[in-house]
Protein backbone atom coordinates (compact mmCIF):
# COMPACT_ATOMS: atom_id res chain seq x y z
CA UNK A 1 0.00 0.00 0.00
CA UNK A 2 3.45 2.05 0.64
CA UNK A 3 3.78 2.04 -2.67
CA UNK A 4 0.12 2.89 -3.85
CA UNK A 5 0.35 6.09 -1.51
CA UNK A 6 4.18 7.02 -2.74
CA UNK A 7 2.61 6.88 -6.68
CA UNK A 8 -0.30 9.19 -5.95
CA UNK A 9 1.66 11.38 -4.29
CA UNK A 10 3.95 11.58 -7.67
CA UNK A 11 1.10 12.24 -9.66
CA UNK A 12 -0.31 14.65 -7.66
CA UNK A 13 3.17 16.53 -7.57
CA UNK A 14 3.88 16.16 -11.04
CA UNK A 15 0.45 17.56 -12.07
CA UNK A 16 -1.40 19.44 -9.49
CA UNK A 17 1.58 21.41 -7.80
CA UNK A 18 3.51 23.27 -10.50
CA UNK A 19 2.31 26.30 -8.44
CA UNK A 20 2.25 25.35 -4.99
CA UNK A 21 5.79 25.22 -4.27
CA UNK A 22 5.34 26.11 -0.51
CA UNK A 23 3.18 23.38 0.10
CA UNK A 24 4.20 19.95 1.40
CA UNK A 25 2.96 17.02 0.29
CA UNK A 26 2.94 13.75 2.61
CA UNK A 27 1.13 10.75 2.54
CA UNK A 28 -1.89 12.23 4.56
CA UNK A 29 -1.67 16.16 3.75
CA UNK A 30 -5.28 16.78 3.04
CA UNK A 31 -6.17 17.83 -0.53
CA UNK A 32 -9.19 19.88 0.44
CA UNK A 33 -7.50 21.80 3.10
CA UNK A 34 -4.81 22.69 1.10
CA UNK A 35 -6.78 23.50 -2.23
CA UNK A 36 -4.02 21.34 -3.80
CA UNK A 37 -6.69 19.76 -6.12
CA UNK A 38 -9.58 21.42 -8.02
CA UNK A 39 -12.62 19.50 -9.24
CA UNK A 40 -11.02 18.56 -12.26
CA UNK A 41 -8.13 17.27 -10.87
CA UNK A 42 -9.88 14.93 -8.83
CA UNK A 43 -11.47 13.45 -11.83
CA UNK A 44 -8.29 13.23 -13.42
CA UNK A 45 -6.84 11.15 -10.72
CA UNK A 46 -9.46 9.23 -10.49
CA UNK A 47 -9.11 8.06 -13.84
CA UNK A 48 -5.62 7.92 -13.50
CA UNK A 49 -5.92 5.22 -10.75
CA UNK A 50 -8.42 3.53 -12.48
CA UNK A 51 -6.45 2.79 -15.74
CA UNK A 52 -3.07 2.19 -13.60
CA UNK A 53 -4.50 -0.18 -11.18
CA UNK A 54 -6.98 -1.68 -13.15
CA UNK A 55 -9.56 -0.65 -10.73
CA UNK A 56 -13.14 0.66 -10.94
CA UNK A 57 -14.66 3.69 -9.55
CA UNK A 58 -18.16 4.36 -9.57
CA UNK A 59 -19.88 7.09 -8.51
CA UNK A 60 -20.60 5.87 -4.81
CA UNK A 61 -16.83 6.12 -4.13
CA UNK A 62 -16.45 9.60 -4.96
CA UNK A 63 -16.84 10.70 -1.09
CA UNK A 64 -14.41 13.19 0.67
CA UNK A 65 -13.58 10.19 3.14
CA UNK A 66 -11.97 8.34 0.13
CA UNK A 67 -10.20 11.64 -1.78
CA UNK A 68 -8.88 13.24 1.56
CA UNK A 69 -5.11 12.69 1.09
CA UNK A 70 -2.92 10.34 -0.64
CA UNK A 71 -3.24 7.27 2.03
CA UNK A 72 -6.76 7.13 2.24
CA UNK A 73 -7.02 6.96 -1.87
CA UNK A 74 -4.64 4.05 -1.73
CA UNK A 75 -6.90 2.56 0.82
CA UNK A 76 -9.72 2.62 -1.74
CA UNK A 77 -7.45 1.28 -4.48
CA UNK A 78 -6.83 -1.73 -2.49
CA UNK A 79 -10.56 -2.06 -1.38
CA UNK A 80 -11.49 -2.04 -4.64
CA UNK A 81 -8.56 -4.66 -5.71
CA UNK A 82 -9.51 -6.97 -3.02
CA UNK A 83 -13.41 -6.89 -3.50
CA UNK A 84 -12.78 -7.57 -7.06
CA UNK B 1 -23.93 16.35 5.28
CA UNK B 2 -24.50 19.85 6.76
CA UNK B 3 -25.02 22.19 4.28
CA UNK B 4 -25.51 26.05 4.65
CA UNK B 5 -27.82 28.48 4.07
CA UNK B 6 -28.25 29.60 0.41
CA UNK B 7 -27.54 33.12 0.07
CA UNK B 8 -30.53 35.52 -1.33
CA UNK B 9 -28.76 35.60 -4.73
CA UNK B 10 -28.84 31.41 -4.74
CA UNK B 11 -32.09 30.81 -3.22
CA UNK B 12 -34.06 28.46 -5.18
CA UNK B 13 -37.17 30.09 -6.49
CA UNK B 14 -39.19 26.52 -6.39
CA UNK B 15 -39.32 26.99 -2.63
CA UNK B 16 -41.42 30.14 -2.55
CA UNK B 17 -44.95 31.10 -4.23
CA UNK B 18 -45.23 27.34 -4.35
CA UNK B 19 -49.40 27.64 -4.27
CA UNK B 20 -49.17 30.36 -6.53
CA UNK B 21 -47.66 28.61 -8.91
CA UNK B 22 -49.78 25.33 -8.35
CA UNK B 23 -52.85 27.43 -9.34
CA UNK B 24 -51.50 28.76 -12.47
CA UNK B 25 -49.97 25.34 -13.75
CA UNK B 26 -52.65 23.88 -15.21
CA UNK B 27 -53.01 26.93 -17.62
CA UNK B 28 -53.14 26.01 -21.54
CA UNK B 29 -50.04 27.46 -23.46
CA UNK B 30 -51.77 30.19 -25.24
CA UNK B 31 -54.49 31.36 -22.55
CA UNK B 32 -51.35 31.64 -20.29
CA UNK B 33 -49.34 33.61 -22.72
CA UNK B 34 -52.22 35.91 -23.93
CA UNK B 35 -52.77 36.25 -20.24
CA UNK B 36 -49.39 37.20 -19.21
CA UNK B 37 -48.84 39.54 -22.31
CA UNK B 38 -52.04 41.37 -20.87
CA UNK B 39 -51.05 41.56 -17.49
CA UNK B 40 -47.14 42.41 -18.10
CA UNK B 41 -47.28 43.87 -21.32
CA UNK B 42 -49.31 47.39 -20.48
CA UNK B 43 -48.24 49.96 -18.18
CA UNK B 44 -49.95 49.39 -15.39
CA UNK B 45 -48.92 45.68 -14.72
CA UNK B 46 -45.61 47.00 -15.64
CA UNK B 47 -45.51 49.93 -13.36
CA UNK B 48 -46.46 46.91 -10.01
CA UNK B 49 -43.08 45.61 -11.40
CA UNK B 50 -41.27 48.95 -10.94
CA UNK B 51 -38.49 47.91 -8.61
CA UNK B 52 -37.77 44.27 -10.02
CA UNK B 53 -36.44 46.57 -13.65
CA UNK B 54 -33.89 48.61 -11.51
CA UNK B 55 -30.73 45.92 -12.46
CA UNK B 56 -32.10 45.68 -16.16
CA UNK B 57 -32.11 49.43 -15.93
CA UNK B 58 -28.88 50.02 -14.37
CA UNK B 59 -27.29 47.60 -16.76
CA UNK B 60 -28.33 49.58 -20.12
CA UNK B 61 -27.50 52.77 -18.49
CA UNK B 62 -23.80 51.25 -17.95
CA UNK B 63 -23.52 50.22 -21.36
CA UNK B 64 -24.85 53.43 -22.76
CA UNK B 65 -28.40 51.69 -24.07
CA UNK B 66 -31.46 53.55 -24.39
CA UNK B 67 -34.57 53.87 -22.23
CA UNK B 68 -36.62 50.85 -21.92
CA UNK B 69 -39.66 50.41 -24.11
CA UNK B 70 -42.55 49.12 -23.05
CA UNK B 71 -41.87 45.82 -25.14
CA UNK B 72 -38.65 45.21 -23.97
CA UNK B 73 -39.85 45.28 -20.51
CA UNK B 74 -42.58 43.09 -20.81
CA UNK B 75 -39.96 40.24 -22.40
CA UNK B 76 -37.96 40.79 -19.02
CA UNK B 77 -40.62 40.10 -17.13
CA UNK B 78 -42.01 36.85 -19.00
CA UNK B 79 -38.18 35.78 -18.57
CA UNK B 80 -37.70 36.19 -15.25
CA UNK B 81 -41.29 35.39 -13.90
CA UNK B 82 -43.40 33.18 -15.97
CA UNK B 83 -40.62 30.40 -16.73
CA UNK B 84 -41.72 27.42 -14.26
CA UNK B 85 -45.28 27.47 -16.14
CA UNK B 86 -44.46 27.46 -19.39
CA UNK B 87 -42.26 24.27 -18.94
CA UNK B 88 -44.86 22.71 -17.77
CA UNK B 89 -47.56 24.33 -20.23
CA UNK B 90 -45.09 23.74 -23.14
CA UNK B 91 -45.27 19.90 -22.32
CA UNK B 92 -48.45 19.77 -22.87
CA UNK B 93 -48.53 21.03 -26.24
CA UNK B 94 -50.07 19.07 -29.50
CA UNK B 95 -46.78 18.61 -31.79
CA UNK B 96 -48.26 20.70 -34.31
CA UNK B 97 -48.99 23.54 -31.34
CA UNK B 98 -45.11 23.24 -30.23
CA UNK B 99 -43.79 23.51 -33.80
CA UNK B 100 -46.00 26.53 -33.56
CA UNK B 101 -44.79 28.31 -30.55
CA UNK B 102 -40.97 27.32 -30.92
CA UNK B 103 -38.94 28.17 -34.05
CA UNK B 104 -34.97 27.21 -34.18
CA UNK B 105 -32.31 28.08 -36.19
CA UNK B 106 -29.51 26.03 -36.19
CA UNK B 107 -30.50 22.65 -35.39
CA UNK B 108 -28.54 20.94 -38.24
CA UNK B 109 -25.47 21.79 -35.86
CA UNK B 110 -26.92 19.79 -32.53
CA UNK B 111 -28.06 16.98 -35.47
CA UNK B 112 -24.78 16.53 -37.35
CA UNK B 113 -22.68 15.61 -33.97
CA UNK B 114 -25.90 13.87 -31.65
CA UNK B 115 -24.93 10.09 -30.90
CA UNK B 116 -21.27 11.02 -33.13
CA UNK B 117 -19.62 12.96 -30.31
CA UNK B 118 -20.04 13.92 -26.77
CA UNK B 119 -22.22 17.27 -26.95
CA UNK B 120 -21.88 20.62 -24.16
CA UNK B 121 -24.96 21.91 -24.94
CA UNK B 122 -23.60 25.29 -23.59
CA UNK B 123 -26.69 27.30 -22.45
CA UNK B 124 -26.79 30.76 -20.60
CA UNK B 125 -29.07 32.94 -18.29
CA UNK B 126 -30.75 34.44 -21.00
CA UNK B 127 -34.53 34.23 -22.28
CA UNK B 128 -36.17 30.82 -21.82
CA UNK B 129 -32.69 29.41 -20.96
CA UNK B 130 -34.57 27.06 -18.39
CA UNK B 131 -36.89 25.96 -20.66
CA UNK B 132 -33.52 24.44 -23.57
CA UNK B 133 -33.28 20.98 -21.88
CA UNK B 134 -37.33 20.44 -22.37
CA UNK B 135 -36.95 22.00 -25.59
CA UNK B 136 -34.57 19.55 -26.75
CA UNK B 137 -36.44 16.32 -25.35
CA UNK B 138 -39.75 17.99 -27.39
CA UNK B 139 -37.23 17.80 -30.44
CA UNK B 140 -36.60 13.90 -29.53
CA UNK B 141 -33.30 14.29 -28.34
CA UNK B 142 -31.63 12.19 -24.63
CA UNK B 143 -29.96 14.41 -22.51
CA UNK B 144 -28.12 14.86 -19.18
CA UNK B 145 -29.10 18.88 -17.96
CA UNK B 146 -26.73 20.20 -14.81
CA UNK B 147 -28.64 22.48 -12.87
CA UNK B 148 -29.40 22.89 -8.80
CA UNK B 149 -31.89 21.27 -8.46
CA UNK B 150 -34.26 18.63 -10.76
CA UNK B 151 -37.21 20.75 -12.12
CA UNK B 152 -37.13 17.93 -15.01
CA UNK B 153 -38.30 14.32 -13.39
CA UNK B 154 -42.16 15.70 -12.90
CA UNK B 155 -42.90 17.45 -16.46
CA UNK B 156 -44.93 15.70 -18.65
CA UNK B 157 -43.81 13.25 -21.42
CA UNK B 158 -45.86 13.55 -24.69
CA UNK B 159 -45.08 10.69 -27.24
CA UNK B 160 -42.19 10.99 -29.00
CA UNK B 161 -40.20 13.15 -26.04
CA UNK B 162 -36.29 12.66 -25.38
CA UNK B 163 -35.65 11.36 -21.93
CA UNK B 164 -33.81 14.36 -19.58
CA UNK B 165 -31.40 13.05 -16.75
CA UNK B 166 -30.69 15.68 -14.07
CA UNK B 167 -27.48 15.93 -12.70
CA UNK B 168 -28.13 18.33 -9.37
CA UNK B 169 -25.42 19.90 -8.18
CA UNK B 170 -27.26 21.16 -4.76
CA UNK B 171 -28.58 24.64 -3.74
CA UNK B 172 -24.91 24.94 -2.01
CA UNK B 173 -21.71 22.87 -2.65
CA UNK B 174 -20.64 20.76 -0.82
CA UNK B 175 -17.43 18.98 -2.04
CA UNK B 176 -18.61 15.35 -2.48
CA UNK B 177 -22.24 16.18 -3.78
CA UNK B 178 -20.17 18.50 -6.89
CA UNK B 179 -17.54 16.05 -7.45
CA UNK B 180 -20.09 13.36 -8.02
CA UNK B 181 -22.13 15.29 -9.99
CA UNK B 182 -19.02 16.06 -12.27
CA UNK B 183 -17.86 12.71 -12.20
CA UNK B 184 -21.50 11.40 -13.66
CA UNK B 185 -21.11 14.48 -16.69
CA UNK B 186 -17.33 13.12 -17.63
CA UNK B 187 -18.68 9.38 -17.75
CA UNK B 188 -21.61 10.68 -19.58
CA UNK B 189 -20.12 12.74 -22.08
CA UNK B 190 -17.28 9.80 -22.86
CA UNK B 191 -20.65 8.31 -24.06
CA UNK B 192 -21.10 10.80 -26.41
CA UNK B 193 -24.15 12.38 -24.29
CA UNK B 194 -25.84 15.32 -24.89
CA UNK B 195 -24.84 17.33 -21.81
CA UNK B 196 -26.67 20.68 -20.81
CA UNK B 197 -25.02 23.31 -18.95
CA UNK B 198 -25.43 26.88 -17.92
CA UNK B 199 -21.75 28.30 -18.89
CA UNK B 200 -22.06 31.65 -17.89
CA UNK B 201 -22.64 31.01 -14.54
CA UNK B 202 -20.79 32.49 -11.21
CA UNK B 203 -20.32 29.90 -9.25
CA UNK B 204 -17.56 26.65 -9.24
CA UNK B 205 -14.16 27.04 -9.51
CA UNK B 206 -13.27 29.96 -11.21
CA UNK B 207 -11.35 29.56 -14.84
CA UNK B 208 -9.35 32.05 -16.09
CA UNK B 209 -10.38 35.74 -16.14
CA UNK B 210 -12.42 37.60 -19.32
CA UNK B 211 -13.46 40.76 -20.22
CA UNK B 212 -17.18 40.75 -20.14
CA UNK B 213 -18.80 43.71 -21.68
CA UNK B 214 -16.62 46.25 -20.68
CA UNK B 215 -15.79 44.48 -16.84
CA UNK B 216 -12.99 41.85 -15.81
CA UNK B 217 -15.37 38.72 -14.61
CA UNK B 218 -14.45 35.37 -14.29
CA UNK B 219 -16.10 31.51 -15.72
CA UNK B 220 -16.33 29.00 -14.17
CA UNK B 221 -14.00 26.27 -16.25
CA UNK B 222 -15.89 23.12 -16.58
CA UNK B 223 -17.30 23.22 -19.42
CA UNK B 224 -14.28 23.79 -21.60
CA UNK B 225 -12.22 21.40 -19.33
CA UNK B 226 -14.74 18.45 -20.13
CA UNK B 227 -15.32 19.22 -23.69
CA UNK B 228 -11.52 18.85 -23.86
CA UNK B 229 -11.06 15.75 -21.77
CA UNK B 230 -13.72 14.05 -23.23
CA UNK B 231 -13.19 14.97 -26.69
CA UNK B 232 -16.68 16.61 -27.01
CA UNK B 233 -17.50 19.39 -29.18
CA UNK B 234 -18.98 22.75 -27.47
CA UNK B 235 -22.55 23.72 -29.05
CA UNK B 236 -23.73 27.40 -27.77
CA UNK B 237 -27.67 27.91 -27.42
CA UNK B 238 -29.78 30.67 -26.65
CA UNK B 239 -33.24 31.36 -27.10
CA UNK B 240 -35.35 34.32 -27.05
CA UNK B 241 -38.98 34.75 -25.79
CA UNK B 242 -41.18 36.93 -26.76
CA UNK B 243 -43.87 38.66 -25.02
CA UNK B 244 -46.54 36.56 -27.09
CA UNK B 245 -45.32 33.57 -25.82
CA UNK B 246 -43.48 32.54 -29.02
CA UNK B 247 -39.95 31.26 -28.46
CA UNK B 248 -36.58 31.59 -30.75
CA UNK B 249 -33.92 28.74 -30.10
CA UNK B 250 -30.54 29.75 -31.47
CA UNK B 251 -28.09 26.79 -31.75
CA UNK B 252 -24.84 28.21 -32.63
CA UNK B 253 -22.17 26.86 -35.12
CA UNK B 254 -20.29 24.34 -32.99
CA UNK B 255 -17.18 25.11 -31.31
CA UNK B 256 -14.87 21.73 -31.91
CA UNK B 257 -11.65 21.24 -29.74
CA UNK B 258 -10.12 19.24 -32.46
CA UNK B 259 -9.99 22.07 -34.67
CA UNK B 260 -8.06 24.31 -32.49
CA UNK B 261 -4.45 24.83 -32.13
CA UNK B 262 -2.07 24.98 -29.09
CA UNK B 263 -1.94 23.12 -25.74
CA UNK B 264 -5.23 21.92 -23.38
CA UNK B 265 -4.72 25.89 -21.92
CA UNK B 266 -4.81 27.49 -24.84
CA UNK B 267 -7.74 25.48 -26.53
CA UNK B 268 -9.46 26.46 -23.22
CA UNK B 269 -8.90 30.13 -23.49
CA UNK B 270 -10.34 30.06 -27.27
CA UNK B 271 -13.48 28.17 -25.87
CA UNK B 272 -14.17 30.55 -23.20
CA UNK B 273 -13.55 33.47 -26.06
CA UNK B 274 -15.44 32.16 -28.74
CA UNK B 275 -18.40 31.67 -26.17
CA UNK B 276 -18.01 34.93 -24.62
CA UNK B 277 -18.03 36.63 -27.23
CA UNK B 278 -21.18 35.37 -28.91
CA UNK B 279 -23.31 35.75 -25.41
CA UNK B 280 -21.50 39.37 -25.18
CA UNK B 281 -23.60 40.21 -29.14
CA UNK B 282 -26.85 38.62 -27.33
CA UNK B 283 -26.40 40.44 -24.12
CA UNK B 284 -26.09 43.65 -25.73
CA UNK B 285 -28.78 42.89 -28.65
CA UNK B 286 -31.56 41.85 -25.85
CA UNK B 287 -30.51 42.85 -22.06
CA UNK B 288 -33.93 41.88 -21.64
CA UNK B 289 -33.67 38.77 -22.14
CA UNK B 290 -31.10 38.39 -19.58
CA UNK B 291 -32.13 36.71 -16.34
CA UNK B 292 -32.29 38.91 -13.24
CA UNK B 293 -29.86 37.74 -11.16
CA UNK B 294 -26.86 37.65 -13.69
CA UNK B 295 -28.21 41.24 -13.94
CA UNK B 296 -27.34 42.02 -10.74
CA UNK B 297 -24.24 40.34 -10.51
CA UNK B 298 -22.75 41.53 -13.50
CA UNK B 299 -23.80 45.40 -11.75
CA UNK B 300 -21.62 43.99 -8.74
CA UNK B 301 -18.45 43.92 -11.03
CA UNK B 302 -15.79 45.66 -10.59
CA UNK B 303 -14.98 48.76 -13.69
CA UNK B 304 -16.94 50.71 -15.63
CA UNK B 305 -17.92 49.58 -18.62
CA UNK B 306 -17.60 51.38 -22.45
CA UNK B 307 -20.50 52.15 -23.92
CA UNK B 308 -22.57 50.01 -25.72
CA UNK B 309 -20.99 50.96 -29.51
CA UNK B 310 -17.42 50.70 -27.98
CA UNK B 311 -18.10 47.24 -26.84
CA UNK B 312 -20.41 46.25 -29.75
CA UNK B 313 -17.07 46.95 -31.93
CA UNK B 314 -15.25 45.00 -29.31
CA UNK B 315 -17.89 41.67 -30.09
CA UNK B 316 -17.05 41.99 -33.21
Amino acid sequence: MEAITQTVMTWVKDNCMKDKADVELTPTTSFFATNILDSMDFLNLVEYVQEQYDVDIDEDDMSPDNFKNATTVAELIVELKESA
Amino acid sequence: MNRERPSAVASDRLDRNRLARALIRPLPYGLGSALFNVLLGNPLGQKFFAGKLRPLRRVRQSLGLPALTSQQTARYLMVNYTIYWRLHALMRLSEKDFRKVVTVEGEEHLKRYYGERGIVYCNSHYGAGKLAPALAARMGYDLYSVDRVDVFSDLPKPAGCGTIQSIELGKKQGEDFHLKAMFRMKKALKKKALMHVAADGYRGAAGASFTFLGKPRQLPQSFADFAIATDSVVLPVISKLYEDGRIHLIIAEVIDPRELAGTDEEKKHQIFERYLKWLQVHWLEGTEFVFKNDLALYNQLEGQPDSASEVRMVSA
